[in-house]
């Protein structure tokens, strides 16, 4: 009770500081006035009264200041005073205040921004319901390590998946495509469709509107027409429109309805553009992906083994679908992420990156810190001659430490803001869907707590050294003003540490950038400039046999061709830089028919097109093309690998891929066969250079270029090259082939080959990494060249008198100049040495995550060059400023 | 009139309780009515009146509420609080506990010290 009586007391006078101020004053003044008057009536003249009277009672300031004294608040009022005197010093010193802020704000902000990316795409990715015990259905085949497969299911082989007793829930995705019209150009639409447990089963609200419920419709019922928007659709398609939900959506020769819009996070299915109920499906017999929350407690490997009977018994059914060979691992949802990421392999490297900026960032403040330390020997020595405790002059330290770390935290939280965004607009597709990167509040606190015990460590340090100093020392003439030795010691070890670690980042990011330029100026085997890819689809039933199809493919490729800037147009149906299918063939004369490459449908000037030379033989004429006669070109790879001995040229080879047998279940359109071809043989006429076919990380696989007419599907695939930008001929080229029948035609938006490159993983990865690490060791580079600067400026400014004197005593300004540079001299030497040391070892131990960075050893020597010479000049500054000191002003400046 | 006394260390709060347990005095009121208690031998500091006033108000053992004072003037004056009031006859009790083993300790000649150990 009398304790909560005294915080009342000390609230009342904190809160009301003026009354109680005034109510002290008025107190004091009765009592003066009433003293007064005693004297007076005791005959002591007026004036004597009045004097005595307050020579009695004392300062009434001091009254008031003993008043919060009592009431416990003298803490508080000392150190809001220290803390005035702190941010006036900080004002009167901008240069180093500043310095000292921006430091840690660039080390807080750089570790903040890169561990709450890492959060948000390692730890918490999902927003669905237990994800950490949904599973992807993934078979690994044995022959081929480090890849894996997805397997699909059908109605009844779901029915039966589901029912595993291990299993918690099941549903089921399919996918299809639609188009929308927006503004007359037909957008694909990607569309996901779910079972009717699938929301159940992740448990995600809806944005707006509603989730898909089982009601809406599930396997085998009627389509119920309606759906669900994407948030991304909503924003490009709707603009955000929160009206949306009961409005239509035409796309196709479809209507429906739209009831709901999912939340940002919500991706299931690659982020489509709409969510419809598994009913809307059009092919009764199609198969779809299978999710399984595991029941708790059982482990991904335990439900694997137990599925495998199952999976097997189903691969018989459909063998098409499955490897020959095969294990069932089924996969933790954040795994299909992560065993692909190459993005990942590189985070060991960014953590040390970060790290080391919060070190230089925090050893920076602490050098300055250290060095005005020192430089305030006289200053500690005057206030303890003149009464403050030791433990004042810490506090008083302490509170002006607090002060920059606090503002150099608030700074960096607004740093790692912009940063942390940084990684997702550079390259959004090197990361989950579903991640949605936000500063997290956890790594937030610990990079602030770094930060600030680094600035109390070094900032008090001096404090602890010199708050009881030999005050006669400190204060006689001689020691006057000078750099306290023992602080000396700690400053260079710190500056050598920062120079060591700057030049290790600056290694790294050097390695990173050569790394990426390599990708850049890869030899690819093709040109990508000036390319574009686009599809053209047929409408259903349109040119349903192979003569028409053969006569349409022709003129189309005409059509674009007549386009002014357009040089030549091919039909292909793979894009380079990554490749598509493989297939099995036999080469006759030989007995294995277990071999595989990977097989492109092209017409003839497709080499022309994409600049890819041809070594030997010819390729198919115009006329041949037109007849479909069934003849191939292969790469030199394809040679080296399955004909190295015997001329391939003429040789004939036998693909299951031109078989009837084989044609893809859930294409409508069907494939038609030209009449020439025989026993699915294909004759092989010439040989072409290497081009990038696997990915810009992988070797080039076997190829096998064969005449498109031999089989032709229902959509045409072109590549076109033009005389500029691609981009500039997209609406020509869709306009000319839409003049062969607009109605009957569905052209894709055309995508630009080059972009098709930037797009790969590793580019954007490789680009991604490389500009991080560069805004690192930027960061890196100026905060040690800045720390160095203005510690030797701090001093030179120290021995302005010492250098008068030599001047004076006829030193030459050249030697003083020397003498600054040479006590820097050992800390540059020393830190860039331990930096090349630090360098070799970190390039040894983050080889293999980085492994399209550059290696070479002149890397590091180049990084160490830069440094030393920048941190000379930044020494040089503040030494050439020290060897034009006046005499006779540095003397007077004492 | 006899010699003025100081103070004893520690005795001042006791001294404010005992004026102030007499009824509601400002600041200046109690000076004098511990000087006239004490028969105008004892002078209190005036620059250690108010400081003590502070932490007994601030401890809740007394109260200040503004009135006006013989003369019509706006002032603070002090009342025991309840809590005050358990305080000062602790205080009391402890302080004339104390006085009289002192006095004992004072008074006593050598006859008194050997009856003392003779009984023990």
């Amino acid at each position: 009770m009398s304790l909560l009586q005294k915080m009342r007391s000390s609230l009342k006078t904190l809160l009301f500081r003026q009354a109680a101020a005034r109510e002290i004053e008025e107190e004091l003044h009765f009592h003066l006035e009433a003293h007064t008057a005693d004297l007076l009536a005791k005959g002591v003249p007026e004036q004597e009264a009045r004097r005595r009277a307050r020579v009695d009672l004392g300062l009434p300031r001091q009254h008031a200041e003993m008043h919060r004294t009592v009431v416990g608040l003298q803490l508080l009022d000392e150190t809001l005073a220290d803390l005035r005197y702190g941010l006036r010093g900080l004002w009167r010193n901008k240069p180093f205040a500043l310095t000292a802020i921006l430091s840690l704000a660039i080390g807080i902000g750089a570790a903040t921004a890169m561990f709450s990316v890492v959060y948000a795409v390692l730890l918490d990715v999902y927003p669905y319901a237990d994800s950490d015990r949904t599973v992807n259905p993934i078979i690994h085949d044995p022959n081929v390590p480090d890849d894996w497969n997805w397997f699909v299911l059908n109605r009844e082989q779901y029915a039966q998946y589901k029912a595993a007793p291990f299993f918690e829930d099941v549903f089921a995705q399919g996918g299809m495509g639609m188009q929308v019209d927006d503004n007359d150009v037909q957008q694909p639409l990607h569309i996901t469709l779910l079972s009717g447990n699938a929301s159940a089963f992740h448990r995600v609200p809806a944005l707006l509107g509603r989730t898909l419920q089982p009601s809406d419709g599930d396997f085998g019922d009627k389509p119920s027409n309606i759906a669900v928007l994407g948030y991304k659709f909503w924003k490009s398609h709707y603009f955000g429109d929160k009206g949306v939900v009961g409005r239509d959506l035409k796309a196709g020769s479809n209507i429906f309805r739209i009831v709901g819009v999912m939340p940002e996070r919500f991706t299931l299915g690659g982020a489509p553009d709409l969510y419809m109920p598994i009913s809307q499906f059009p092919f009764p017999n199609g198969h779809y992906i299978a999710f399984a929350k595991l029941k708790p407690g059982v482990t991904p490997q335990q439900a694997s083994a137990m599925l495998d009977p199952m999976i097997h018994q189903f691969a018989k059914a459909e063998p098409q679908f499955y490897p020959k060979q095969f294990h069932v691992r089924l996969q933790p949802l954040i795994e299909g992420f992560t065993a692909r990421s190459k993005l990942l392999k590189n985070f060991p490297l960014l953590y040390f990156a970060v790290s080391a900026l919060l070190l230089i960032g925090c050893g920076n403040c602490s050098l300055l810190l250290l060095a005005r330390g020192t430089t305030r020997v006289h200053e500690f020595a005057l206030r303890s001659a003149v009464g403050a405790s030791r433990a004042r002059i810490v506090r008083q330290l302490l509170v002006e430490c607090l002060t920059i770390s606090l503002l150099g935290s608030m700074l960096g939280v607004g740093l790692a803001y912009l940063l942390a965004r940084l990684p997702l607009q550079l390259a959004a597709d090197l990361f989950p869907t579903e991640a949605v990167i936000r500063i997290n509040g956890t790594i937030l606190a610990f990079s602030i707590l770094i930060a600030v015990c680094a600035g109390l460590f070094f900032g008090l340090l001096p404090a602890m050294k010199y708050s009881r100093p030999q005050i006669s020392n400190m204060l006689n003439a001689n020691g006057r003003r000078t750099i306290a030795s023992g602080g000396k010691g700690v400053l260079q070890v710190l500056i050598a540490a920062q120079i060591a670690l700057t030049l290790v980042l600056l290694t790294v990011s050097t390695a990173a950038v050569g790394g990426f330029l390599r990708l850049m100026r890869m030899h690819l085997g093709y040109d990508p400039s000036n390319t574009m890819a686009l599809y053209v689809g047929l409408g259903k039933g349109f040119a349903p046999t192979w003569a028409e199809r053969a006569a349409l493919a022709g003129s189309m490729k005409q059509a674009i061709e007549t386009v002014p800037g357009v040089l030549s147009a091919a039909i292909a149906d793979d894009f380079p830089p990554a490749g598509g299918g493989m297939s099995q063939f036999q080469l006759l004369g030989e007995e294995n028919l277990g071999r595989d490459t990977r097989y492109t449908s092209v017409s003839p000037d497709y080499f022309k097109t994409l600049r890819i030379s041809i070594l030997r033989g010819r390729t198919p004429t115009e006329a041949e093309w037109r007849a479909g006669i069934p003849l191939a070109v292969v790469n030199e790879t394809f040679v080296r690998r399955f004909s190295p001995h015997r001329d391939v040229l003429d040789r004939t080879l036998r693909t299951p891929a031109l078989s009837t047998a084989t044609d893809d279940m859930n294409n409508p359109q069907g494939r038609t066969f030209s009449p020439a071809l025989k026993d699915q043989q294909i004759r092989i006429i010439g040989v072409s250079a290497d081009a990038v076919n696997d990915g810009l990380d992988k070797t080039v696989a076997p190829n096998l270029y064969v005449n498109s007419t031999a089989a032709m599907y229902g959509f045409f695939p072109f590549v076109v090259r033009t005389r500029t930008d691609s981009h500039a001929y997209e609406h020509d080229v869709a306009h000319a082939i839409h003049q062969l029948g607009a109605k009957n035609f569905i052209t894709v938006v055309p995508q630009s080959l080059q972009e098709m490159v930037e797009h790969e993983n590793v580019w954007r990865t490789q680009r991604l990494v490389a500009v991080l690490l560069s805004i690192f060791a930027m960061g890196a580079l100026v905060l040690s060249l800045v720390g160095l600067y203005s510690v030797v400026a701090y001093v030179v400014a120290q021995r302005t008198s010492e250098f008068g004197i030599r001047i004076a005593l006829g030193a030459q300004r050249t030697g003083v100049l020397l003498l600054v540079l040479q006590s820097n001299a050992a800390v540059i030497v020393g830190g860039t040495f331990a930096g090349i040391l630090l360098s070799l070892i970190v390039r040894s131990r983050f080889a293999q995550w980085s492994e399209y960075s550059s290696r070479s050893s002149l890397n590091i020597l180049y990084a160490a060059l830069l440094l030393g010479l920048a941190a000379t000049t930044a020494s040089l500054l503040p030494a050439f400023r020290a060897s034009r000191v006046e005499p006779a002003i540095a003397l007077r400046a004492e | 009139m006899g010699k003025n006394v100081d103070v004893l260390q520690g005795t001042l709060n006791l001294l404010i309780l005992k004026a102030i347990s007499l009824g509601p005095l400002h600041g200046y009121a109690v000076l004098l009515r511990i000087q006239q208690l004490s028969g105008e031998r004892m002078e209190i500091q005036q620059g250690t009146l108010y400081p003590a006033l502070y932490r007994l108000e601030h401890q809740g053992l007394i109260r200040g509420t503004w009135g006006e004072s013989e003369n019509n003037r706006k002032a603070k004056f002090y009342t025991l609080t309840p809590a005050g009031r358990r305080q000062f006859a602790a205080e009391q009790q402890k302080w004339e506990a104390l006085a009289e083993v002192i006095a004992r300790i004072l008074g006593a000649d050598a006859a008194t010290a050997l009856a003392a150990e003779a009984k023990a």
